[in-house]
Formats: structure tokens, sequence, C-alpha cells
């Protein structure tokens, strides 16, 4: 690359490089280095060795698990239905899908507290049919939080998937069944494999996004169910214990970081590999 | 002095060497071509003439002025893209009046220009469209108006023809050098394919790996080519590896390799070989034919491996006659088919020797 | 036939339910909104506009919070547009070692807990006197919002013709005046995308605004938010169903505008 176009690229890419380490990387290391001068290492050993905190950090990780299984169940099949349908609905579902996306998680968490709530759509409904005598207690418990969540993070997990058997040729599935597969073994042997990476990809942004989710648990969950963030939350605004509160959001950020590594780095062959059979 | 000099032009990408001293010298309102396939650096040096690449080493002057630092928008070169590279947002009109525009000339001048240009590679009515409403004929002479209007000092033309289809190269060929000619305007063209360079250019150059291999007016590249590798390029694909048995007052007897059959050449090919000397001997597959006679000087006899017919011509495959196969292209043909015996005359007059240096 | 790419009643059934799922908690804020009482009813048992007008009356000031909301949104939007395209084109248009790198730098918000962040700003920014709380939540979105521009930019980036900037070169137009009339005219739709996409997020962002708020100064979701934890009246209906029926009538402008591939080929 000769000079001038060396000094192209660091011209078009500083405004963009200084904003983000002056507002974004510096800070972060700043205060890492600062917390734990003025610390040391007392706050994350006071997380690691209290079963209260690793219960919270368990909880964060299994409902991002559940969560993120359920997105995919639900999601595939619709991401199929999406990317395959040949109606005049496809527009209409996109935009069906597409379009929670653009409402804040408060308004959608309002939505699940007034379908959940004590005087709640489910209990109002239950008990006009003499279900049950006694609302149940539906707020405040992971059920709750799960909903939510699943619910703002199946976009996610669509698009990601739909995108991906778009892309698909159709040509692999006649194929295959010109050499004499059936219907289920296409989907096994040629059409799941090939929307792997999709899979791949909103897997790993679902459970990433599960995982560092702040309004859902904080309106659903409340004290109850207490997950990272809201942990953190707890620490900066009732407990004023900023020194707990760096050491959480350090510990859920290195948690993070390292499993977008391991999940990157773990996946790399398989999204090369499958990356083939793209319409032309 | 010429109108464009290239002279000792070296381009180096890390340790790669595109294009090693390149000469060349364009007068006004000539037309050249740089002829070879892809990678041998022709369009590095098409890309160091636009401004869009800075030489390694060399210069290069347009009208005596040295012009390496001068940035692509300063230098008024004209360039054709091989994918034509039309503005896909601006109608056919506004890609056309783009440079016109640049230099703040006023309406009614553009207006007049293209639609004279327009006229001249025969787009009227079209001016309104976006290129992807046109076909690829269409697109390419919009490309060309674009690149022509601008009254360039040079015009570069990147694989002008390769996107078209048969018929319509043959018409385009004639009409590029008609416009050409009309408006005398300095033309380098850059391609793989050597008919389009011997049909349009006044003088060719052929290369390889960044080389200049030779230099020459289209009918001596097509018909004297210096070197085996040039003569494979321009069409001579049969080749005859063999030594200089005997030197007399008219021509050498070649042996063959292989299957030991001599081979008579005039000895104007190359009047300075001697016997034993190492050679190899081109010939068209059109310029062989069918003989009825089994014997006689350059009469040779093989095997059909296969015949393809291709509508206008036949190509027959050959084996057994010389060490590699032979291939003839005859019109209309009736003769031996796969599997039989065919009788072949090669006339010496229309082979070309070559002295060999072990790598051919 | 197979009629194989037809999907079958399985994707058809679990389809259906999921945009129920989907869809149920926004139609039920929607009905809320126009119930009468201050508890919620099911089925509603009148219809009323009350809380309609209680969102300029009530003494959250929602409006007030709107208003907060759209200039930090513009503001990070605008600014993260210049950074981001520039960024993007050096990123695009020229090949080099630690490209991928670069990259990854530009859009590695998407990688950071937004708590973390928050924190982190809280943090720095109570040590340094004299900032507002305004200005503090526009940084801290500047950087969150920053990602959503640069995928969708980089995405129709992937598929622009260099060329033709080489083409406009040829024809005399200097760097700055073929950015503007052919790259950027061309890259638009992809970045009108990221913009919208962005500013979307910075306006519904609560993390970064609620751990930075000020003692007047508090964005919508935040408002929202507060209001949600304190009060419970169908305001909140009243405004959310507002905010959904916005959000609908934007995706359906892009739609006609730009297309909504954008959405799925930003993996």
């Amino acid at each position: 690359m000769n000079r001038k176009s060396k000094l192209s690229v660091i011209g078009l890419s500083l405004p963009c490089v200084v904003v983000l380490l002056v507002l974004f990387v510096i800070p972060l290391a700043y205060v890492f280095v600062q917390m734990l001068q003025q610390d040391g290492l007392k706050y994350y050993q006071k997380f690691m060795t209290d079963p209260y905190y690793l219960k919270v950090l368990w909880n964060t990780v299994w409902i991002s698990l559940f969560c993120t299984g359920v997105c995919l169940l639900l999601g595939y099949p619709t991401a199929f239905f999406l990317a395959r349908t040949k109606s005049g609905m496809k527009n209409v579902l996109l935009i069906a899908t597409i379009f929670p996306f653009l409402v804040s998680a408060v308004v959608r968490a309002y939505g699940w507290q007034v379908i959940l709530g004590k005087k709640g759509l489910i209990n109002l409904f239950l008990q006009y049919f003499h279900i049950i005598d006694k609302p149940l207690a539906l707020m405040y418990t992971w059920k709750a939080v799960a909903a939510g969540m699943i619910h703002l993070l199946l976009p996610y997990m669509i698009l990601s998937i739909a995108g991906v058997i778009q892309g698909i040729d159709p040509n692999v599935e006649y194929a295959s069944y010109s050499l004499g597969g059936n219907r289920q073994e296409t989907f096994f042997k040629v059409l799941l494999p090939l929307s792997a990476p999709g899979i791949i990809t909103g897997c790993i942004l679902v459970f990433t996004l599960s995982m560092t989710s702040y309004v859902t648990p904080q309106l659903l969950g409340g004290a109850k169910f207490v997950m990272m963030s809201t942990l953190v939350d707890t620490q900066i605004n009732t407990l004023f214990n900023w020194s707990f509160a760096s050491a959480i959001s350090y510990i859920l950020l290195a948690f993070i970081l390292i499993f977008q590594f391991i999940a990157n780095t773990g996946t790399r062959g398989i999204m090369t590999r499958l990356g083939g059979a793209k319409r032309v | 002095m010429s109108y464009l000099e290239i002279r000792n032009l070296t381009k180096r990408f890390g340790t790669f060497t595109a294009v090693d001293n390149f000469n060349l010298n364009v007068e006004k309102g000539e037309m050249v071509a740089l002829l070879g396939a892809s990678g041998c650096g022709k369009t590095t040096i098409l890309r160091m003439v636009a401004g869009f690449l800075e030489p390694t080493g060399g210069d290069i002057l347009i009208d005596g002025k040295v012009v390496n630092k001068i940035p692509s928008y300063k230098r008024n070169v004209g360039i054709f893209f091989q994918n034509y590279a039309l503005f896909p947002h601006m109608t056919v009109f506004d890609n056309v009046a783009y440079s016109l525009k640049l230099k703040k000339m006023d309406r009614e001048t553009i207006g007049k220009k293209v639609t004279d240009i327009i006229q001249l590679v025969k787009l009227q009515g079209l001016e309104k469209r976006y290129p992807r409403e046109l076909s690829g004929g269409q697109q390419q002479r919009v490309a060309l108006a674009r690149a022509i209007i601008m009254e360039p000092t040079v015009l570069l033309l990147d694989e002008p023809l390769s996107n078209l289809d048969a018929k319509l190269r043959v018409d385009m060929q004639v009409e590029i050098k008609q416009i050409q000619r009309k408006l005398n305007i300095t033309t380098i063209i850059v391609t793989h394919d050597q008919e389009e360079a011997v049909s349009l250019a006044d003088k060719v150059l052929v290369m390889n790996a960044g080389h200049l291999l030779q230099e020459g007016a289209p009918e001596e590249i097509f018909d004297h080519p210096s070197s085996p590798f040039i003569a494979d390029f321009m069409g001579f694909t049969n080749f005859i590896h063999g030594t200089v048995e005997e030197k007399d007052s008219v021509g050498y007897t070649v042996r063959s390799k292989g299957t030991g059959k001599t081979v008579r050449i005039p000895l104007n090919r190359k009047p300075d070989m001697q016997k034993g000397t190492e050679v190899t001997l081109c010939v068209r597959p059109r310029n062989i034919h069918l003989s009825g006679e089994k014997t006689g000087t350059n009469v040779f006899t093989g095997k059909v491996a296969a015949v393809t017919y291709k509508g206008n011509i036949s190509l027959v495959d050959v084996t057994d006659a010389f060490d590699a196969p032979v291939h003839l292209n005859i019109a209309d043909y009736d003769g031996p088919q796969a599997g039989e015996e065919i009788t072949f005359f090669i006339p010496e007059e229309k082979l070309l020797a070559y002295v060999s240096t072990g790598t051919d | 036939m197979y009629n194989t790419e037809r999907p079958g009643w399985l994707s058809k059934t679990v389809t259906a339910l999921t945009f129920l799922f989907l869809l149920l908690p926004l139609v039920v804020i929607i009905l809320c909104s126009f119930s009468p009482s201050q508890i919620l009813q099911f089925p509603p048992k009148s219809f009323s506009l009350k809380w309609y007008r209680n969102i300029f009356t009530s003494s959250a000031k929602f409006m007030t919070g709107l208003v907060y909301s759209l200039e930090i949104g513009i503001i990070a939007t605008a600014v993260d547009i210049v950074i981001g395209v520039l960024g993007c084109l050096a990123v695009s248009r020229y090949s080099f070692k630690g490209r991928q790198a670069l990259v990854t730098f530009m859009t590695s918000p998407l990688y950071v807990p937004s708590i973390t962040f928050a924190f982190v700003l809280l943090n720095i920014f109570s040590q340094i006197r004299g900032s507002s709380a305004a200005v503090e939540i526009l940084l801290g979105h500047i950087v969150i919002i920053l990602p959503y521009i640069i995928r969708n930019t980089l995405a129709i980036m992937s598929g622009f013709d260099w060329n033709l900037e080489d083409a406009s070169e040829s024809l005399g137009a200097n760097p700055l005046y073929t950015f503007l009339h052919i790259t950027f005219p061309i890259i638009k739709p992809g970045v009108t995308a990221g913009a919208l996409l962005a500013f979307l997020y910075s306006f519904d962002e609560a993390v970064v605004a609620r751990l930075l708020h000020g003692i007047t100064f508090n964005t919508l979701p935040v408002i929202i938010m507060n209001y949600m934890t304190f009060d419970f009246d169908p305001t909140i209906a009243a405004i959310s169903s507002i905010l959904i029926v916005a959000s609908l009538i934007l995706m359906i402008i892009m739609e006609k505008v730009v297309g909504l591939d954008v959405f799925l080929k930003t993996n």
C-alpha cells in the first residue's frame, strides 16, 4: 500500500478511533486500574467466595441459556417460514418481526407486567374461567424475566437465521431429493448444517444480550430474581457501594469477553466450512 | 518527441515486480494495444498512466510533461473500464455530462456537446435511461461517450470488447476505430484478445510478466511473432520439436523428435541455423490441409484422435504424426473420422522456426 | 411434486404462535390505554382517552423527557454518521494488515455490557466536576450506538464498486466531489438504515441514561421506568401505545423507502 493510501486510512479512521479511545477504552481501563489500586482484589474475592453472589451469576447464566434455547426452538421455524414463504405476507411478517426491535425494552417489560401481574391478563383470564381461586404470583419470578427476555431477543434470533436461510441455494435441496433423500433427511443433512452459521451467530448474540440485559430483569425480576445487572444497580443506587459495583461489572465484562472469544474461535471452523452453498 | 512517452516504467508490490522497465512511445492520434495474458502487467501500466497508481520507478510523460505526481483528476486522461463503471444513480445524459459539469461549462454548451457525442455513439433517445435499463452494448457506448466527451489527452480502453457477444464485438470494433480516427485521440488499448489488438491498433505490444516481448505493426506480430510463446498466443498452436539435419541453398531439413519424420522449411525463416541446431517449428491450424497424395515433401500421416464440429470449421486432433498432437481447422470437413488414418500437408512457407532454448 | 421450498405445517404453526407471542404484550398495552379505570380490567369495560391527556399534564414531565430523548438521539446519531462513515471508508476502500482488527475495534461497544460501561461513565464523570447529565448521556450514547451505523454502512459498502470512484476521478472530480456526488448517494440507503437503528437505540436506551440521570434531566425511557416503579396508572400504557404506533409507522416508512433486506444481511 503506498504512502498516500496509508495517510488516507489513518486520516479517515482517526475520528472514529479517537472517539472510541477517549470515551470508551480509556475510561474502561482507567476505572479498572483505579479501583484495583484503591481496593485491591478485595471485592473480586468477596464476589467469588460468597455463595449468594455466585448464585446470581449462575442465575444469569442458566436463564440466558434457557432463553437462548427457547429462542432457537421458536425462532428457527419462524425464520424458515420468513425466508421461504412466497406469500405476500412476507413483508408484513418482516415488519412484525422487526418493529418490536424499535420499541423500548421498558415498554415491552411494562406489557409483560400487565400480562403477568396479580391483576394481570393471565390471572384475570384464569380466574374468570375459575381455573384458579387465588391469583398466581408470576411477577418477580424467573418465569417473568424469561418471558420478557425471550420476547425481547426473539427477533434477533429470527433475523439472524432467516438471513442465512435466504442465502442458501434452493437447488441444494433439489439435489438432495434427486439423489434419493426424503424430506427429513434433506432437512437434517443438508438444510440444518447449512443454516448453522445463522444459528451460531444468533445463539451467541442472544446469549450475550441475555447475560447483559438490565431493564427486563430490573422490571420483571425485581429483588426476587436477581441477575448480574440488577445486582450492580442495587450496589450503586441502594447500597452506594461503588467498589463492589465495580468488581461485579468487570466480572461480568470478563465473562462476556471470554465467552465471545471461546464461542467465536470455537465455531470458526464450522462457520467457514458451511459458508459455501450460497445463492449465486 | 512522442505525445505519450513511457520511460523505464517499473512497479513493484512488495517483493513482486508487476512491471519491469517498460518503454513505450505513442504519437499523437495513434492507437496502441498492450496485448498479453492476465497478470502480465498491462492493467498495472494502464492504471499508472491513468494516475491511480504511482510508479516505483521510471516516468510517464504526456505532451512533454512528467505526470507521475499529478493526481488522476488533473490529468485529463479518459478511461473506459472493463466493467463500464457507469454511475448507477445517474441517467445516461448525466453520466456523459459529468466531466463537463466539472469543467463548469454552461448548461447550453453541455447540452449541445452531450447530444453530439450521443449521436456519435448512436444512443439517441436513451438519454433519460438509467444504466440498469440498458443492454450490455448500450452501456458500453455510454462508457465510451463519457470518456471521450472530455476531449482527453490520452484515452485508455481496458478490454473494451471483452464483455460483448460475438456479433456486437465485430460491430463495435469498426465503430471504435472510426470514432478514434475521426477525433484523432491518442489511445492505448489493453487486452488479452489478439484479435481485438490486431483489428484495432496501429501498433501492438506483446507483454508477459511485466516485460515487453515484441513491438510492431499488427501484421508483423500476427505473421512474424518473435518467440514460440508469442506465436502460441497469436494462434500458432501446433509445435514440432526437432533438430536440423541438413542445410542446403534453399532450405533446411528438420528431423522431428518422436516419430523422426522430416520437415522442410525455407532458408529465409532463420538463415543462421546450422546442422545440429535444436529447433521448434510452429504452424497455424488453418494452414494445414488434407492431402490426397500419401507421399511428398511435408506430407505426413497420422491418426485422428477426435473431430469436433464447430459450425464454420471442424477441429481435427491428430496424433502419431510428431511428438505432440497436431490440430487442424478445416471448413466443410468430410475427411477421416476418429480412429482412422489421416494424411495432411504443411506448406513450407507457413512454418515458423525458432531456435530452441529448451524452455519452449 | 415436492414443494420443498414452501414451509410445512410445523413451521407455519410455530410461526403463528411466535408472532402471537411477539405482538401480545404490545396489543395488551394499547388496549389498556383506552380503559378509563385505574386498575387493569379485561375485557375493558369502556373507552376513554383520559390517560392520553394525562401524558401532557402529568408531573412526570413526559413531554420534556421526549424532547431530551430526541435531542440526544439526533446529536449522537449525527456525530456517529460522520465518524462512522469515514471509518467505514478507511476499512472498505483499502485493504491492509490489521483491517479486520480495526473493524472489530469499531464495533467493540457491542461486546461490553451496558451496565459495565454505564458504571464506568458514572465513575469517571463523578471525578470530573461540572459536567451536565445531558452531556454525559450524550457521550455515552455516541459510543453505544456507533456499532449500528458501522455494521449497516459496512454491509452496503461491501457491495460498492470502487471503480466508480476511479471513473469519477478520471473525469476530473477531486476526492471530495467524488465522495459527495458518487460514493455517498449510492451508499445512502445503508447509512440511513444504520442511522435509523442507531437513533432508535439511543431513544430507547435506559441503562446509561438511568445511571447518569440528572436531577431534572431524564430521558423518556427512564421517566417511564421510574413511573412504572412508583405509580401504576395506565398513563404508561398511553405513552407506550404512542411509542409502539410510532415505531410501526417508522418501520413501514423504512420498508417503502429503503427496503427491509438490510436487516437480514447485517450478520
